[in-house]
């Protein structure tokens, strides 16, 4: 499905060119399940971010299965998104002025579902976290954790067939994040392509297989 | 000390911000300024010197003058009764306009008006020359029989004389000037503001008081000035007024004979008059009094009006800039608070920086100011009487303090109170997670915008109104064809064609003959107004009308036909309608309109009624021409009637030739000045014009004012649009992250750039709604006595409908700009912002 064929991604900075990412070359099957691991630093999040064609900025090959995404303008890289990618960020970044039940309606309001539609799906994905009586609230009301849980929430409502979650754990209880490893467990069961960030072995071991990232290397299996 | 400093270097610090802010407030102060002070020193505070307002003028009224709202001069019984009470007034003086000097300049003998005055007039208005001084007590001249003083004497003259006759010459004190053939001493030279009573006297002749003469019935034209004494109220000079009133009418009582007391029978003809009262009324009232004051007052008001709305926008868009700036700067008052800084000394920072930023505008303004008062300068007729400079007051420059202040300390208090609420709060909870825009703070802003936008839609409808009339006014038909007329009124020497009809006529015809000569000429009608209305009976119409008289040219000399005024019916006047005899008229359609509404005209008879004895002079409609407006796109038209210009007195307009000419009429102006004076050597200088040319100068003040309301509704819709823009690019910027996660969920640029631009829609539109109930109320409020003459409905559609695509155009244009800043947000760098 995915296949990265020598991604370097370099930032200038004050010191010179800094390389982030170098020579990654990577593929990942429809239907995997994998983790993405290293130390704080190494890059993780930033492959994530390319992968999700959110950033754009890097040299290199990319294919989603036989498109040559390296080729395409940043409007279509967006469409593709649009049209594959749920993803939980690290920061969480849900919308402030918006309730718990309206970041959920985001992702679907953009994918032009039906309101009537989205208010079932909505009222569905919220059963499904335990957020139901947290519908209403801000998410400057809610705990760090339960705004992992919104944004977990978040990243999946809309169906995504890859899910790219950026350490959806991080915050949570073990058993509550037991739970979201056992949802993604499922999702991915019923063929939906799953990357994610982890630092947990517990999580990892949800996965098929372990990628490691060390100063923007990838490491030996 | 060290906020103020501090508030410096911030304001220096940000040159752009500071620039936009202290410009804006400077043009909105600015403006007010020079219309407050202009309004001030003509309308509100007209009258100079300490106590203005003891200063009164003293008129004689009777029924039907009060009726007019006009205030008229007294007579000399009246004068002579008010010197008599001297325990009211400490100044009296008067001065009467009385008949113009004639004043020989090249070929053509000019005429030049003065006043006389007593020689105390200028000590009451602290009025001091430029040049030389004014007049002594004993400098005053007897005047004769004909209006002329009886000896030559002092002269004090105005600056636009001084510099037309003099140059501008310092040496003119001591010099002679010859006026209708006295000569007169000039001592002193009037300051170029100084033209009381009247705005176009060119000069002032020092006169003994009015007193009853035996030789002499004087018209009551003495314009009767005076100063309260301290401790009297203008009521109480009425009461006294009141009881000089009675005593008048008793020593002038009715029906005494002409024959054994015709002076007492000649006042009586006055004082005898119904609800004739001695009458006292404030100073101030002379300088906005009858149609033309009612104009001036309209005009100015309504620029105040409209200044107060660019003002207010203007303050609502740094009321914004403050805002935002201080938001920005929320993480620098957080840490200052985390560090001690109490609320009010938070507030305070913020205030300085305000009210320092006011001030900075305040100064501005008075650069504005100075520029705006000459602009404005131009409303004000020459001829309207004025005592006093008009420059920035005291009291102008305080308002303008107290509104820069007072913008000041709005503009920073909410903010300034929000900014160390927020600070506080921010210090006790960690660096928040709030970076989005708060919902109350964007309301604030909104709110600010939706003002502005209401206030630039009625900016726009009354600059959209004035524009309709004024294209409307210079589309009115003025009744005959102006393409190519040239008018020219002549100027009869009085001693040789006063009564002499027969005379006048002769040198009429040959005048004709003369031009109708003259290379380019095609036709040349003669018209010749009585001036005055005269009263008649309409058989089978109304009782008592009043009537104008034209005298106007037959056949060769036909006014109609030279100047196409179509006949409606009936016929033209020829040769025997000459002679008082063959009672034929033609009357215009006003006329036909007020006797015979609905009716045929022609064939029907008015009549006057003649001296006793004698019969009714009747005349009979024979035609029905269309109405006339020569002069201005608005003049009133009267019901006219014409008789053939034979038979009209010299008194009253003088006579006029109209000539259709097929080339250019200004390259005959030096021929017929040449034929006047061949044919008559005394002939005064003309009034020659181009009847167009005086048409559309007509609409000059419409026109000069319509382009000032343009201006400032431009000037506002660009605060406005600036306003629109400044708020949506912040709150663009403060979204920036939100904007980003949108696009990470999948919204595309387009949906980001709709969003954005909905949401200026919406605030245009909710500023749009208030602006149209707000416009339609003030139209209405406004409308009916502005746009009676021309018809513009106040809510005209077309006009509003305009309006609201143009001011629409402009808002979405400034929200396109952000808007699209908004759809160019990169996801990944809005994200890692934080
Ligand atoms: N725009 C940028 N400019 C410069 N350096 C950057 C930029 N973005 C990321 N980096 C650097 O790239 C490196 C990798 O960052 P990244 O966020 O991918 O790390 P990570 O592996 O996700 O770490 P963590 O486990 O702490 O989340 C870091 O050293 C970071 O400082
Ligand atoms: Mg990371």
């Amino acid at each position: 499905m995915i296949k990265l064929l020598n991604l370097e991604k370099s930032v200038k900075t004050k010191a010179g060119f800094t390389y982030l990412l170098r020579q990654i070359n990577l593929d990942i099957a429809e239907g995997e399940f994998v983790t993405i691991m290293g130390p704080s630093g190494a890059g993780k999040s930033t492959l994530l971010s390319i992968i999700g064609f959110y950033d754009s900025a890097w040299e290199g090959e990319y294919y989603l299965f036989d498109q040559a995404v390296h080729k395409l303008a940043p409007k279509e890289r967006a469409a593709l998104n649009k049209r594959h990618v749920g993803f939980v960020f690290q920061q969480f970044h849900l919308l402030e002025d918006l309730t718990v039940a309206e970041n959920l309606d985001i992702p679907l309001s953009y994918r032009d579902v039906r309101k009537s539609e989205r208010e079932g799906i909505v009222a569905d994905t919220l059963d499904r976290f335990g957020i139901v009586a947290k519908k209403d609230l801000f998410p400057s009301q809610l705990s760090g954790g339960q705004q992992q849980l919104v944004a977990v929430a978040r990243a999946i409502v809309a169906k995504p067939s890859l899910i790219l979650a950026d350490e959806p754990t991080g915050n949570l209880h073990s058993d509550q994040g037991r739970e979201i490893m056992e949802l993604f467990k499922k999702l991915n069961d019923a063929g939906t392509t799953i990357v994610q960030v982890t630092h947990s072995e517990t999580n990892a071991a949800y996965g098929h297989r372990v990628i490691r990232l060390r100063d923007g290397w990838l490491a030996k299996e | 000390m060290n906020d103020f400093k501090f508030a410096f270097r911030q304001l220096l610090k940000n040159p752009g911000f500071t620039a936009v802010a202290v410009l804006t407030l400077g043009l909105g102060i600015g403006a007010n300024t020079a219309i407050f002070s202009v309004v001030n020193s003509t309308l509100l505070n007209p009258v100079p010197g300490p106590e203005p307002e003891r200063l009164m003028q003293i008129g004689e009224q009777n029924s039907e003058q009060r009726q007019s709202g006009f205030f008229h001069g007294v007579g000399p019984p009246v004068f002579q009764a008010l010197r008599e009470n001297q325990d009211f007034f400490s100044d009296l003086v008067w001065a009467n306009s009385g008949t113009p000097f004639s004043s020989k300049t090249g070929d053509f003998t000019e005429r030049v008006q003065g006043s006389r005055v007593s020689s105390d007039f200028f000590g009451c208005w602290n009025a001091r020359p430029i040049l030389g001084r004014t007049f002594a007590p004993d400098e005053a001249v007897p005047i004769g029989k004909d209006g002329m003083p009886i000896a030559d004497s002092a002269i004090v003259i105005a600056y636009a004389f001084w510099k037309s006759h003099f140059s501008g010459d310092a040496d003119v004190i001591g010099k002679s000037i010859e006026l209708s053939g006295r000569r007169f001493t000039a001592i002193g030279v009037m300051p170029s503001h100084f033209g009381f009573p009247w705005g176009g006297d060119q000069f002032w002749l020092p006169a003994e008081d009015p007193h009853v003469r035996p030789d002499l019935v004087e018209t009551p034209n003495y314009k009767v000035f005076a100063r309260l004494k301290p401790g009297v109220s203008a009521q109480q000079a009425q009461a006294m007024l009141d009881v000089l009133t009675q005593r008048l009418m008793r020593e002038y009582p009715r029906g005494m004979s002409p024959k054994t007391d015709w002076l007492r029978y000649g006042y009586a003809m006055f004082i005898q008059k119904e609800g004739w009262s001695i009458r006292i009324r404030p100073l101030r009232e002379i300088f906005v009094e009858g149609q033309l004051g009612m104009n001036l007052k309209r005009t100015l008001f309504g620029l105040v009006g409209a200044l107060g709305f660019v003002l207010l926008i203007a303050c609502a868009n740094v009321a914004n800039l403050i805002l935002a700036r201080t938001e920005n700067r929320q993480q620098e008052l957080a840490i200052r608070a985390a560090l001690g800084a109490g609320r009010v000394r938070l507030m305070r920072q913020v205030l300085t920086e305000s009210v320092l930023l006011a001030f900075l505008g305040g100064l501005a303004g008075l650069v504005i100011t100075v520029w705006g008062m000459m602009a404005l300068e131009s409303f004000i007729p020459y001829w309207r009487p004025h005592l006093k400079e008009v420059r920035i007051d005291g009291s102008a420059l305080g308002i303008t303090l107290l509104i820069s202040l007072g913008t000041g300390l709005a503009a920073g208090l909410a903010p300034g109170l929000r900014g160390s609420r927020v600070a506080l709060a921010n210090a006790m909870k960690q660096a928040g997670t709030g970076a989005t825009v708060g919902i109350g703070w964007r309301r604030y802003h909104g709110g600010l915008v939706v003002i502005q936008v209401a206030l630039a839609l009625i900016l726009l409808t009354g600059a959209g109104l004035m524009i309709e009339n004024v294209v409307r006014l210079l589309h009115v038909n003025p009744g005959f064809d102006p393409e190519n007329l040239l008018r020219v009124s002549v100027q009869l020497p009085w001693e040789k064609y006063e009564r002499q009809r027969e005379k006048t006529s002769l040198l009429l015809a040959d005048l004709r003959e003369r031009f109708a000569a003259l290379p380019g000429v095609k036709a040349v009608g003669i018209e010749k107004e009585s001036g005055f209305p005269e009263t008649f009976n309409v058989d089978g119409g109304p009782q008592s009308v009043e009537l104008y008289r034209v005298g106007c040219g037959m056949e060769e000399s036909d006014l109609f036909r030279a100047m196409r005024v179509p006949l409606l019916a009936g016929r033209y006047f020829n040769r025997d309608d000459i002679g008082e005899g063959s009672g034929t008229a033609i009357i215009n359609e006003t006329m036909a309109q007020l006797c015979w509404p609905e009716e045929v005209a022609v064939g029907r008879k008015f009549r006057a009624p003649g001296a006793p004895g004698a019969g009714d002079q009747v005349y009979e409609v024979v035609g029905v021409v269309g109405d006339i407006r020569d002069y201005s796109y608005d003049q009133e038209v009267f019901p006219t009637f014409y008789r053939p210009y034979q038979e009209l007195d010299l008194q009253g307009g003088p006579p006029t030739f109209l000539m259709r000419i097929h080339t250019d009429p200004r390259a005959l102006t030096q021929v017929i000045r040449k034929e006047l004076k061949a044919a008559e050597p005394a002939m005064g200088t003309p009034d020659i014009h181009v009847v167009k040319q005086k048409l559309y100068d007509s609409t000059q003040a419409r026109r000069t004012y319509m382009y000032y309301l343009m201006v400032i509704a431009a000037g506002g819709l660009l605060l406005s649009a600036l306003g629109i823009y400044g708020v949506l690019s912040y709150a663009v910027t403060r979204r920036t992250r939100e904007i980003g996660i949108r696009m990470a969920m999948g919204a595309e640029r387009r949906r980001v750039l709709g969003m954005v631009l909905r949401e200026g829609a919406r605030l245009i539109g909710v500023g749009v709604v208030a602006g149209l109930v707000a416009a339609l109320w003030l139209t209405r409020l406004l409308g009916n006595q502005l746009f009676k003459l021309f018809e513009v409905r106040p809510n005209d559609p077309v006009v509003l409908a305009g309006v609201l695509l143009f001011l629409s155009a402009v808002a979405l244009l400034a929200c396109w700009l952000p808007a699209r800043r908004a759809a160019r947000v990169d996801p990944m760098e809005a994200l890692r912002y934080e």
